[in-house]
């Protein structure tokens, strides 16, 4: 009977958790842009499965395959939601990628990058900018 | 495994050591849960660091159901701290820790509940079957298993499995790849639970509770590159572990360094100049072409032992004595002693498991009896193939498996030629005796490096060239 009663008990945490995700979703589509951004300066190339849209995978590898074998790091990258419409929402970011090329290094400004972020199975996936 | 994973690896077993018995094997059994998914490395198809190890702890315990005879009480609880070492994994996704655990987000808790019920399920089918015509029922997980290793070993198939992998979570097929399945440890979690259900349906009782044979099949320290430790003798130790750590924590140091500076400095440093599929077409001249061969067979030997030093060294830790690896195979005056030495725990398997039961039965077959050399060439071949095999299912793994299983072959029938005269130069001629096994050895050495040209090099072609460049 005890053994039940945990069964039951840990049911009820999980139903409780999933509610709790269903209410913090709308922060996801911003979270996924900076995670994009996380995973070019980390050369994480297999993070992209689940950043990514599946029509925007092939593009999200080439970009991170740009920057293979350079540093590269976030400067004040922040992203918001500009507005969103059912399945899909505008993301926009402010800062830069400041990649070292040898001694040079070049700043690659988000600022003006628009970026589509869609809902793929319930998930926010970066879809392009 | 990263040196920040053998690190937490290490404090945790130390931790676990010197808790209270009362509560040490339920926390290790927590913890091992834990670890599987911490070592899982990244995968690029969504969800999937998470979903192997879930896969494999489901099929380690449905293999439990099915051969188990344990009715100890405890074992629902195991199951529980299992589903609850698995629930914390999953609840990670809420907070802004998901990447502790796993390489990215574990999935949608609908997704996890799905994969839960349909785990449960299936433990209440093999718990339900187990009883029923159990022999049908064992031989059907052993084929199960042998497919799934197939599966995972063929690259043509594993290419499939991508692209079947990502469909099914939403990705595009396009960009799969045969690296796109990293499963964590499958060859030897497969190796450990086909151990169990052949034992059990050659008739041996089987009762490790489900917590201990969790921590066996899945012993972090041994999970990615083994040893392979038989279950009957990691009970006992696992049974014998005490809080005292004095003896085992110097042994247990030591051994740990001996492997990191194998791993991570010799063969690291090795590798930049061993011999590799990317630059097997540099290496022109006979005497660098030797030397790239050398350099990549002391950078695997270095490379295998030292995770092998590792995994023993942490086991040690928590008072587990896994089973030794490797013994200074290279200086070995034969094959057959290279292969005692060189992975003994695979070895070791595949004799207990193919070669013995083979020899017995070709043996046994009084109505055509086999002449002796034709036994061993086919056992000795069908081992070797095997071992090949299971490095993955390709024309070089196999042609490395038969260059292993003639250099054996004709070893045993040199050996049965010469035995009389060794032994006597063993007995009466020691400076001749000396010299005779120096030479043995430079030729064992000198095979076995010419056989690792299969094994680095995937192309045959490129492989042949290769080894056409050595003379």
């Amino acid at each position: 009977m005890k053994q039940l009663r945990i069964v039951i008990l840990f049911c009820l945490v999980i139903l409780i958790c999933s509610a709790c995700n269903a209410s913090s979703k709308e922060s996801g589509a911003a979270k996924v842009v900076e995670s994009f951004y996380h995973a070019i300066v980390n050369q994480e190339r297999d993070q992209v499965g689940t950043i990514a849209c599946a029509a925007w995978e092939k593009t999200a590898l080439r970009e991170i395959d740009a920057f293979m074998g350079v540093k590269a790091e976030l400067s004040n990258v922040t992203c918001s939601v500009k507005e969103t419409n059912g399945d899909t929402a505008s993301v926009i970011c402010t800062g830069k990628i400041a990649a070292s090329y040898g001694n040079e290094i070049t700043d690659f400004p988000l600022d003006g990058r628009i970026h589509t972020v869609v809902k793929e199975q319930g998930e926010w996936r970066l879809c392009g900018y | 495994m990263l040196l920040s994973d053998i690190l937490i690896l290490a404090i945790g077993l130390i931790l676990l050591r010197v808790l209270p018995r009362k509560m040490q094997r339920k926390l290790f059994l927590f913890f091992t849960v834990l670890f599987i998914f911490k070592l899982q490395p990244a995968v690029p198809i969504r969800n999937f660091d998470f979903w192997f190890p879930f896969l494999s702890l489901s099929v380690t315990i449905l293999c439990w159901q099915l051969c188990s005879r344990s009715k100890q009480k405890g074992d629902f609880t195991d199951l529980l701290v299992i589903l609850g070492a698995i629930a914390s994994v999953e609840l990670t996704r809420l907070l802004d820790i998901s990447n502790f655990l796993t390489k990215t987000r574990p999935p949608q808790i609908q997704l996890f509940l799905i994969g839960l019920l349909i785990f449960l399920l299936l433990l209440c089918l093999a718990r339900f079957l187990r009883f029923r015509n159990q022999k049908i029922i064992l031989t059907s997980g052993i084929v199960f298993l042998i497919f799934l290793l197939i599966l995972l070993k063929t690259p043509s198939l594993t290419l499939d499995i991508s692209r079947f992998l990502r469909m099914i979570s939403g990705q595009s097929a396009e960009n799969a790849a045969i690296s796109d399945v990293r499963w964590l440890g499958i060859s030897y979690l497969v190796f450990r639970l086909l151990a169990v259900l052949i034992d059990t349906r050659n008739g041996r009782k089987f009762s490790m509770p489900l917590g201990d044979f969790l921590i066996y099949v899945c012993f972090p320290p041994a999970l990615s590159a083994g040893p392979i430790d038989r279950y009957d003798r990691f009970s006992k130790d696992l049974n014998a572990v005490s809080g005292e750590l004095s003896g085992d924590f110097m042994a247990a140091f030591e051994r740990i360094s001996v492997g990191l500076f194998k791993k991570f400095i010799l063969a690291d440093s090795l590798s930049i100049v061993a011999l590799s599929s990317q630059n097997s077409h540099l290496w022109i001249h006979p005497f660098w072409a030797w030397c790239a061969l050398f350099f990549y067979g002391l950078q695997i030997y270095f490379d295998f032992s030292g995770y092998s030093d590792i995994a023993i060294g942490l086991g040690r830790l928590i008072g587990i004595h896994l089973p030794e690896n490797f013994q200074h195979p290279y200086l070995k005056p034969d094959i057959s002693k290279f292969w005692n030495n060189w992975h003994m725990t695979l070895t070791q398997w595949i004799r207990s498991y193919v070669f013995n039961p083979m020899t017995r039965k070709m043996r046994s077959n009084k109505a055509h009896p086999l002449p002796p050399w034709l036994i061993i060439l086919v056992t000795q071949m069908t081992t070797m193939l095997i071992i090949g095999l299971w490095h993955g299912v390709t024309v070089n793994f196999l042609i490395w498996g038969a260059w292993h299983g003639f250099g054996l072959f004709f070893h045993q029938q040199y050996y049965q030629i010469t035995k009389n005269l060794i032994t006597e130069l063993q007995e009466h001629k020691r400076l001749l005796y000396h010299a005779y096994t120096i030479l043995s050895t430079t030729v064992t050495i000198f095979f076995v490096m010419a056989g690792w040209i299969w094994f680095v090099i995937p192309s045959t072609g490129d492989a042949l060239q290769f080894f056409s460049r050595l003379f």
